[in-house]
């Protein structure tokens, strides 16, 4: 058992949290009236903070601040990460193929008469830009339906 | 699932919604979280006006920069961390010191078997409440943030940005004032 009272620091130590205290201490404070009585003063403390009553804003806080929040740019998906993955290996397997087979690419037009190249090159182009149209017609739609814009 | 991966869960649920563009997920977030706000913001700041201004500038501090929280800690801690810091750096600029002291007023005689009729005389609460107002605005808000919110000192350590020991020293002095402001109150009523 400690033969001298307990200090300041042991005593609020005690007061907060008597099961993480030395036993040395535990054996104390049960003989030690004095101790014992600084100990339920703090206790005292301790109990009256937690009644401090809180205090609180006198305006609405959410109704001050939600209408001047800048628009956040939405994070980019982890779904763009695929989409970019799969356009790399897909620019990779082209190149690949353009590099190995160059020597016959000469030759792969030369039966074709220009007339037909133009209008094959004509309807791809067309096509495309039809489809890009709709696709980002689409894409608008479905934004504003998320209500991002 | 312990509470603070519950706590985590809901937390990310709502800063992604907010990262979606929702701001009546922010606003939610204010909600749950303006009563430590205010807490840390009535103890560092005097001026009533300047509350005002200064909560509104916490929140859009934390809007423009929650796409950067890790997840670290509690939303709440991060929230409380960044209130802790603008009510500082407001104070620098008004250029009040910090932490400042303690006035210290010893006690030695315990009172104790008394207390429990001597808080009849007066409000406990009020006079802590006195207490409390009288030390340094970091003693108070360390106070509160100890005792009201039920931070552990890990959290505090976050908020605040002093080391463990510091917070623990500042702690014990200010519970030692607050102990000592009560006794010294009682004993005048006494007389």
């Amino acid at each position: 058992m400690k033969s001298v009272h307990l200090s300041e620091e042991e005593i609020q130590h005690y007061a907060l949290d008597k099961s993480a205290c030395d036993t040395l201490i535990k054996a104390h404070v049960n003989c030690c009236a004095d101790c014992k009585a600084r100990i339920a003063d703090y206790e005292v403390l301790f109990i009256a903070l937690k009644k401090v009553p809180q205090p609180s804003f006198d305006f609405n806080l959410a109704e001050l601040v939600v209408p001047q929040l800048p628009k956040i740019k939405p994070a980019p998906s982890r779904d763009n990460f695929f989409v970019y993955a799969f356009a790399l290996a897909i620019a990779a397997l082209t190149g690949t193929s353009l590099f190995y087979f160059r020597s016959y690419i000469g030759t792969l037009f030369a039966s074709i008469t220009p007339l037909l190249i133009y209008l094959t090159v004509t309807t791809i182009i067309t096509l495309a830009t039809i489809l890009g149209v709709e696709m980002y017609k689409t894409y608008k739609k479905k934004m504003r339906a998320l209500e991002f814009y | 699932m312990n509470n603070n991966n519950r706590h985590n869960l809901s937390d990310k649920f709502l800063v992604d919604k907010v990262l979606s563009g929702d701001t009546s997920a922010f606003a939610l977030i204010i909600k749950n979280t303006e009563g430590l706000v205010a807490q840390i913001v009535f103890k560092m700041i005097n001026n009533p006006d300047d509350r005002k201004d200064i909560a509104q500038d916490i929140y859009l501090k934390i809007y423009k920069n929650l796409a950067g929280f890790k997840f670290g800690s509690k939303l709440s801690t991060w929230i409380a961390q960044v209130t802790y810091n603008t009510c500082l750096d407001y104070t620098r600029k008004k250029k009040l010191s910090f932490p400042g002291t303690i006035e210290e007023n010893e006690i030695d005689a315990p009172l104790s078997d008394e207390t429990d009729t001597l808080i009849h005389q007066r409000e406990l609460s009020t006079i802590l409440k006195e207490g409390i107002e009288k030390l340094p605005p970091v003693y108070k808000t360390l106070i509160v943030l100890y005792h009201n919110e039920e931070l552990s000192y890990e959290e505090i350590v976050q908020v605040t940005g002093l080391p463990e020991g510091t917070v623990k020293s500042y702690l014990f002095r200010a519970r030692k004032a607050l102990k000592n402001n009560l006794l010294l109150t009682y004993q005048k009523e006494d007389i």
